[in-house]
């Protein structure tokens, strides 16, 4: 469970996205040439889903296959110290 | 101001670094402090379409200086950030490494110079010759592997280069010109593999998160602006719109963020960026309109120096501390406010927040992606910036600088001054380009009319940037980092590879030793024989007994006797018979 902090973080952040959002759609002149990005809140959607992707991958599924203790590649060299 | 008139600036580097490596201290510092600026004032007076050679062998001339809008832009931020690194650094001790570090910034500048192929590959192993140095200086068990790893590397990239270089040469082909148009040969190929391990590209990157972080403090400061920013230049200069360049950038860009979440040293952490950043340039690249290659020019220029200024940064807090990993910093912001202010800056830089020049170059390559008609590009970029965003921004900050420490953390030693005045330096260009661009815009290569700070630009940037801070806050215990070493693909020269060769070394020294020792007793037994021939010609001598003895020679004494008695009875029984 998240603590009321961090509840109050991302509604404070969902609502300066929104406040983003709504100053986009008056000034209109972005420069995204993507049909899917232009529409509304596309941005917004793609950096939150873009975030969670990137955390999901790396944290819950390249970390738990890819990361070893700190001396992993040290006890290697080491041994071959001590076989010299 | 008209003594500096088409001076190359390498060569003023090169004299710096010799004299720095002469003088003793004090003076030192002040030929370090000072005489750069002289360097950048050569490049600021460079004049474009300036050419010089040299020739100095019957059938040779070296085109040493070749300036064009291209070189004159890399020329002129290579200079600036030899100017801040020097600063940051003339408070070392080692003249090696200020003999290195300035003759590293020198060969950078010569590569971009060079306009011919055999003079670019002298500058170009120069520059791995001298930054190798900047590694093995830091005099840590580490640093010694890594710069071995560090010298295979670069001399492979190297060879290939050279392999390369000489088929050009042996068609007659003597200046650097652009491969993309012309024939997909072995020397394209070659000179294409040896380029893209210097830029770091995936799967040849891990060489930099390697050597980067081994490096002394102030060595990796200039380690992470030139080595891959002069194979920008390379790629830039001769493999201009190769369309394979988009994937390779793309999938560096992506690479280097997942890895940067998971990372925990935080000179590993800024070594993937680099990886990440260099995407965009290469991706930049293989699109190969004018824009995109703006973008690709100005990210690079942006690039060196906000990672200069989060290294520098990163490299104030080590030396301060002696601490290297995130999970064990805390409450930084306090004890230093200053790092933190100039981190700060670098962070923002390189996020891409409006108002600092990650805004102002990285958004061009992005755009240059829509406009070419590669949505799936674009998309691909702004999901790697959402990762730069995330593990700089929202996690550096915030585990570094902002939570409180697990452990009180003790000051080792006072940051000297003029590191500040580097990090100063290097936050104020960052922020200075970013709310003027056109000051970088009026340098690039080709014409640009882009406009970053539309209201709507910017709206939607934020947008993206205030959605991707919700994640992080949901997820917040699972980013902290951990104690744990991440494997990468030097895993596979690191591991299976030294096995193979260690396994084969053993099998060698085995060999060589049986074959000794099996030479050792045939020559002892011919020694042996050769002393004493009879022994050699007595086959039961030879077969039976290793030494000669000459017990074996005499007829035992009992024969003889036995013999004799029984002549005597048999004599004794003959006179008895017959009398």
């Amino acid at each position: 469970m998240m603590s009321p902090k961090r509840k109050i973080a991302c509604l404070v952040a969902l609502l300066l996205a929104l406040a983003m959002y709504g100053i986009d759609a008056v000034a209109g002149d972005h420069g995204v040439t993507i049909g899917v990005l232009q529409k509304p809140f596309a941005m917004g959607v793609l950096g939150f889903v873009g975030a969670w992707a990137l955390i999901i991958v790396s944290k819950m599924i390249m970390a738990p296959l890819l990361q070893r203790d700190e001396n992993y590649y040290e006890e290697g060299e080491d041994a071959d110290d001590n076989n010299e | 101001m008209t003594i500096m008139n088409n001076i190359n600036p390498a060569f003023i580097f090169f004299g710096i670094g010799i004299l720095a490596a002469m003088t003793p201290g004090i003076l030192r510092r002040i030929i370090l402090l000072g005489l750069p600026v002289f360097a950048l004032l050569a490049a600021i007076n460079l004049e474009v379409g300036t050419k010089a050679s040299y020739s100095f062998l019957p059938d040779y001339t070296s085109y040493y200086m070749n300036v064009d809008k291209l070189s004159w832009i890399f020329v002129f931020i290579f200079c600036i950030m030899g100017v801040i690194g020097s600063i940051y650094a003339s408070h070392n001790e080692s003249k090696i490494e200020a003999l290195c570090s300035m003759g590293y910034v020198g060969s950078a500048i010569g590569t971009v110079l060079a306009e011919d192929w055999m003079t670019f590959l002298f500058f170009w192993e120069l520059m791995a010759a001298s930054s190798l140095f900047l590694i093995w200086n830091e005099k840590r068990e580490a640093s010694r592997g890594a710069g071995l790893r560090y010298l295979a590397v670069h001399f492979l990239g190297g060879n290939l280069i050279l392999f390369g270089v000489l088929q050009k040469l042996a068609a007659n082909e003597v200046l650097i010109t652009c491969l993309t148009s012309g024939p997909k040969d072995l020397a394209f190929w070659m000179i294409l593999t040896g380029v893209c391990i210097n830029v770091a590209a995936i799967p040849v990157h891990a060489w930099l998160v390697d050597s980067y972080p081994s490096a002394t403090i102030t060595g990796g400061v200039f380690m992470s602006s030139y080595t891959t920013k002069v194979a920008v230049y390379a790629l830039l200069r001769i493999f201009a719109g190769l369309d394979v360049l988009m994937a390779v950038g793309a999938v560096m860009a992506i690479y280097g963020a997942l890895y940067a979440i998971m990372e925990n040293d935080m000179l590993k952490l800024l070594s993937y960026h680099i990886i990440s950043q260099v995407g965009f340039m290469v991706a930049g690249v293989g699109i190969g309109t004018e824009m995109a290659m703006n973008g690709a020019v100005a990210h690079a220029f942006s690039d060196i120096l906000f990672k200069s200024l989060l290294f520098m940064c990163c490299g104030a807090i080590i030396y301060a501390t002696g601490i290297r990993r995130i999970n064990q910093l805390g409450g930084i912001a306090k004890k230093y406010p200053a790092v933190f202010v100039c981190f700060l800056i670098g962070a923002m830089s390189i996020s891409g927040i409006p108002l600092f020049n990650g805004f102002i170059s990285k958004t061009i390559t992005i755009a240059a992606a829509g406009a070419a008609h590669y949505e799936v590009l674009e998309v691909l970029l702004e999901v790697a910036s959402i990762g730069t965003l995330m593990s700089i921004l929202f996690k550096m900050v915030y585990f570094i600088f902002l939570a409180p420490a697990k452990e009180e953390i003790k000051v080792r030693s006072t940051i000297p001054k003029n590191m500040y005045v580097g990090m100063g330096l290097g936050a104020f260009l960052c922020t200075f380009y970013g709310c003027f661009p056109d000051y970088l815009y009026q340098y690039l290569p080709y014409p640009l009319e882009y406009h970053p700070f539309s209201i709507g630009h910017i709206a939607l940037f934020m947008q993206l940037a205030f959605m991707a801070v919700i994640p992080f806050i949901m997820y917040l215990p699972k980013m902290e980092p951990h104690s744990l070493l991440s494997l990468d693909t030097d895993w596979f020269y690191r591991r299976p590879f030294a096995t193979a060769v260690r396994y084969c070394s053993y099998l060698g020294s085995a060999t060589c030793n049986a074959l000794g020792e099996a030479w050792g007793m045939l020559t002892g037994r011919v020694m042996e024989l050769s002393s004493n021939p009879m022994q050699f010609l007595d086959a039961k001598g030879f077969r039976q007994k290793r030494h000669y003895n000459p017990e074996n020679y005499r007829t035992a004494i009992a024969d003889p006797i036995m013999i004799m008695l029984t002549v005597l009875l048999m004599s004794i029984c003959y006179f008895m018979v017959r009398v």
